[in-house]
């Protein structure tokens, strides 16, 4: 033996074989779900196979709730969520504040002489600019940059990181367990008293952020321009990173606006998922937590995406390889529809012997890769079911596309054998068991489904409801949604190589 | 909905090379400073109104044990790592094949990836490719294979109940494969296809171009091409495949649901020796100095992947723990790192920007890299110079090296979190060849660095003028031209 032997076994079993629905019923029966009377919904789940704990928090904000002209804020707010809070990362508030005050009226001035376009004064702008670095750098006397990461990670955090998506952003983190009362501590901070410090130099670094997932990618520019083209009314249509030109002028006080709408704790859920005590965890998230007052829940927008009657296509030129994007409308979850579509992804795309990896990959050679999400951008209102495929040298794309319309009619026309159903069934059901198997994994669905549906229940109920799809719900489906009427088509084409000879 | 959510995340990893996960075991107690009854009563009065510092918060004791994996040399030769995991009814196998791309013959780069993808695809001495498919998808079995530099890793996962089922399946696939020629000529056509597709994401493109430049004259810079690829016979895969496949340069990690017992049984006569064995000639080390010039690799985008490679203590040296510290400082620790904080933070030039250390046996690799908008391009390269030449130079402050202390030993028990990682830090420990001590001393080792020690290795180490530097970007517009290129390596196609 390698090591010697002062090392005991702990760990220790909870689960011995239950059968697969067992596994779901007592997933939900383990939970702890409370609602604070601030209406901050925790969900506790006890999980002793590591000394850690997965600590997620699901904010229902996102960039579906951002205003015209403000694209992009949901997820600026998200980074400056990290620059620290009133008693976090200073080392004076009070004096702070006078500086922080005056790089805002700077800012602000600025971003004002900017917007008069063709009339601005570029002399003023540029002295402004000079004031601002100055003030900015005199800033940093009181200004403790990245405490909160540095709190963290001297504490052993790992996965210390936060997204935003169309409907919610996120923060996570996990941490040795016994240091659950720091998380706590700097979250409700955060959640009530964040400062945003570097405001002006961050907006720099949310648009290099865009420069690096999309002005430089083609599957980016590409996803970005195909869901403008497939949503030409909802605000799904809108990138989540925000349209530059937005981005160049989202403001202090957008933001400020925006932060004291969405996060309060009536909006938000917690999931904590590993070796902690429940009891003892909800107590401290209340000492913590239930007394950051709930807000009026903000309304959502009320764009509604009309039908689409007609199929629409865009295509991008680009020095890249051909790729395509197919979308169709259809609604989203919990609607019964959008389960009956999750069984056609999986019917298509799950595993080597699905329909279009076997076909289009290994039988016609005609792709390199094909994928399928059903569910995109978001979940919150009607989506997109969307397939993604890149073209293998020499197929062209539109011959991709016609062999992708040919197995989608087929769906319509062949019902879905017993065999296949069930074998898609029981990858379904293994994939969902693999997923209980780590804190993160757990505490990011429960999470995610508790914000969205407003029950966590929607995992745990998933494989009952995937097992009633028959292949009839599969026909009447892919009949309604999966037409050519309905669909968007994205295609990236190679832009001539030479400019100099087009 | 399905249940893998997607998220766009905050920081871009994508492009990070997988680390050698750094192995680390002890056994953790925090001071135990429970508060009185008082204290805590103050404390709740306090937090109603504003929150009280985090550095004076308590904690209660942490006291955990590490399970130990269980190691057994197999009859066949093969070296077994098993640990059991009761909850939730799955198997994990994994496989490690002492072979990888650096072991491609000069002429062949791409053979060793080719050979393990046709071994997964192109059907086994009892199942033709398609028929295996359905097999292991009727039966929900996952089998997929990796191939890194230096090792190969064949992977399964499980349910219990298809345990019999996975693991005849997944020997045939490393003992037996068939290599049906229709379908290893698919796989060449997709792997084609793939590196078709390197350039058009800037920074798969940049990372190749670096290795080719860093690992110069050495196999591992030997890249896989369209006619090295497309020059690759059938037989060269079978060649292959007897030169690296046999049982005594292989290793196993077994965990999940699954007693040791039954794991030697289910594995007995699954992995025959063979008649005769080989002796597989050892790597060259890689000589990484270069000269500190700038490689140019010209594309039209606006925004610029900035690299820079230095040469950096092997894994199993004394310099490691404290170089580990430096690169924690230098840029991979974090937010609070020098070039994160200076390049995204204080300058806002970038939204990716750090570094990373990858130690190997014989060798290690320090690589720093940014990304920003071409016209700030060679400001960041000075910057990252900047950086370096001050850590190279300078003593870092003790609480730099306190808090990068602080971080890795705390952040240790995560590489342990689960059987499956557990397993696999011990096996990769003596895949490496690392001694038995390593795991169990590291903790104790990065306590021990002094910022003196870090100093020395950082002055010997960090030296811009030995650097591979490479910018990848549209260099017509770049805030001024480069002073000192060097000549790029031409492509292969």
């Amino acid at each position: 033996m390698r090591f010697c032997c002062k090392f005991v076994i702990v760990i220790t079993a909870f689960f011995l074989s239950l059968p697969p629905l067992m596994w779901a019923t007592d997933l939900e029966n383990r939970v702890h779900k409370t609602v604070l009377s601030n209406g901050l919904t925790v969900l506790i789940l006890e999980r002793h196979i590591s000394p850690t704990v997965a600590l997620y928090i699901r904010h229902r904000a996102g960039a579906v709730d951002e205003a015209l002209g403000e694209t992009g804020l949901a997820h600026f707010l998200e980074h400056m969520m990290f620059k620290g809070t009133t008693s976090i990362g200073t080392s004076d508030y009070q004096k702070e504040q006078i500086t922080l005050r005056r790089i805002s009226e700077t800012g602000q001035a600025i971003d004002l002489e900017r917007r008069k376009g063709i009339g601005a004064d570029g002399k003023k702008i540029s002295e402004a600019q000079v004031r601002l670095d100055s003030l900015q750098k005199a800033h940093r006397k009181f200004y403790i940059p990245n405490e909160i990461d540095r709190l963290y990670t001297e504490s052993g955090a790992e996965h210390f990181n936060a997204t935003t998506s169309q409907d919610l952003t996120s923060y996570y983190v996990s941490l040795p367990s016994n240091k659950i009362e720091l998380w706590a501590r700097i979250e409700a901070d955060r959640m009530t008293n964040p400062v945003f410090r570097d405001f002006y130099v961050e907006r720099q670094v949310i648009m290099e952020e865009r420069r690096q997932r999309v002005e430089s990618n083609p599957s980016g520019k590409l996803y970005e321009t195909f869901m403008a083209t497939a949503f030409q009314a909802h605000p799904y249509g809108r990138p989540t990173l925000g349209w530059s030109s937005d981005m160049s002028y989202l403001s202090e006080s957008a933001m400020e606006e925006f932060f004291r709408r969405f996060y309060a704790p009536n909006n938000t859920v917690i999931a904590i998922v590993g070796s902690v005590d429940a009891e003892t965890t909800l107590k401290l998230v209340k000492k913590y937590f239930a007394s950051i007052p709930s807000q009026p829940l903000p309304l959502p927008p009320v764009t509604e995406e009309p039908q689409q009657k007609g199929e629409r296509r865009m295509t991008l030129a680009w020095n890249a390889n051909p790729r395509l994007i197919i979308g169709y409308h259809k609604p989203n979850m919990p609607h019964r529809d959008d389960y009956i579509l999750d069984m056609v992804e999986s019917i298509l795309i799950r595993g080597r012997s699905s329909r279009l990896k076997r076909f289009l990959i290994q039988q016609e050679g005609a792709a390199e890769s094909i994928d399928i999400r059903n569910g995109l951008p978001g979940n919150r209102y009607p989506n997109l079911f969307t397939i993604f495929a890149s073209p293998k040298t020499p197929c062209p794309p539109e011959t991709l596309e016609r062999l992708i319309y040919g197995e989608i009619e087929r769906l319509k026309v062949e019902e879905v054998s017993p065999e296949e159903l069930g074998k898609t069934k029981n990858l379904l059901r293994a994939d969902y068991i693999r997923g209980l198997s780590s804190n993160e994994g757990l505490a990011e669905k429960l999470s995610y489904f508790e914000a969205m549906t407003g029950d966590y229940r929607y995992m745990t109920t998933y494989l009952t409801n995937m097992d009633t799809v028959t292949a009839d719900d599969i026909r009447q489906a892919a009949e309604k949604y999966l037409t050519a009427e309905n669909r968007t088509v994205g295609i990236l084409i190679p832009e001539k190589s030479d400019p100099q000879n087009p | 909905m399905t249940l893998s959510a997607n998220v766009t995340s905050k920081f871009f990893l994508r492009f990070l090379p997988a680390f050698l996960c750094l192995a680390w075991i002890a056994l953790l107690a925090f001071p135990n400073q429970v508060q009185s009854a008082s204290a805590n009563k103050k404390r709740s009065a306090e937090v109603r109104n504003q929150f009280t510092s985090p550095e004076s918060l308590a904690y209660p004791v942490l006291e955990y044990r590490i399970p130990e994996a269980k190691r057994i040399a197999l009859d066949n030769g093969m070296i077994l790592y098993w640990l059991g995991d009761h909850e939730l009814p799955i198997i994990r196998m994994s496989v490690l094949v002492r072979t990888g791309s650096a072991y491609d013959p000069p002429d062949q780069p791409g053979l060793a990836e080719l050979s393990c993808r046709a071994m997964r695809t192109a059907g086994t001495l009892h199942w033709r490719g398609d028929e295996l498919d359905d097999q292991l998808d009727r039966h929900a079995i996952h089998i997929s294979c990796r191939t890194d530099l230096e090792l190969v890793r064949f992977s399964l996962n499980t349910l219990k109940e298809n345990l019999e089922e996975a693991v005849e399946l997944f020997s045939e696939i490393m003992t037996t494969p068939r290599f049906d020629p229709k379908k290893v000529l698919i796989e060449k056509e997709l792997m084609l296809e793939e590196i078709r597709r390197i350039e058009d994401n800037p920074q798969e493109f940049a990372f190749r171009e670096f290795r080719k430049h860093l690992y110069r004259g050495n196999p591992r810079g030997n890249q896989k091409s369209i006619p090295s690829i497309s020059g690759i016979q059938v037989a060269d895969l079978a060649d292959f495949h007897h030169e690296y496949f046999y049982p005594e340069n292989m290793m196993i990690a077994v965990t999940g649901d699954i007693s040791l017992e039954e794991t030697i049984r289910v594995l007995s006569s699954r992995f025959p020796s063979p008649s005769r064995k080989h002796r597989i000639a050892p790597l060259p080390a890689p000589d990484l100095r270069s000269d500190g010039r700038v490689i140019i690799i010209p594309k039209e985008i606006p925004q610029s992947v900035v690299l820079a490679g230095f040469a950096a203590p092997a894994k199993n040296t004394s310099d490691y723990h404290a170089f580990s510290i430096l690169d924690f400082v230098l840029g991979s620790g974090g937010f609070r790192s020098r070039i994160f904080q200076e390049i995204r933070n204080d300058l806002g030039l970038a939204y990716s920007a750090g570094s990373f250390y990858s130690a190997r046996t014989e060798y290690g690799v320090l690589s720093a890299y940014s990304m920003t908008k071409t016209d700030t391009t060679l400001r960041v390269l000075d910057a990252m110079k900047s950086i370096i030449t001050d850590v190279a130079g300078s003593l870092l402050k003790p609480e730099e090296v306190r808090w990068a202390q602080r971080s890795i030993t705390n952040n240790f028990l995560f590489s342990f979190a689960n059987a499956e990682q557990i397993v696999h830090q011990q096996m990769m420990s003596e895949y490496e060849g690392l001694p038995e001590e390593f795991l169990i001393q590291y903790r104790q080792n990065i306590q021990k660095v002094k910022p003196l020690e870090i100093k020395a290795l950082a002055a010997r180490y960090l030296r811009l003028d030995q650097a591979t530097i490479l910018i990848l970007g549209d260099e017509k517009g770049f805030d001024h031209p480069v002073r000192n290129t060097g000549a790029a390596i031409p492509p292969a196609h």
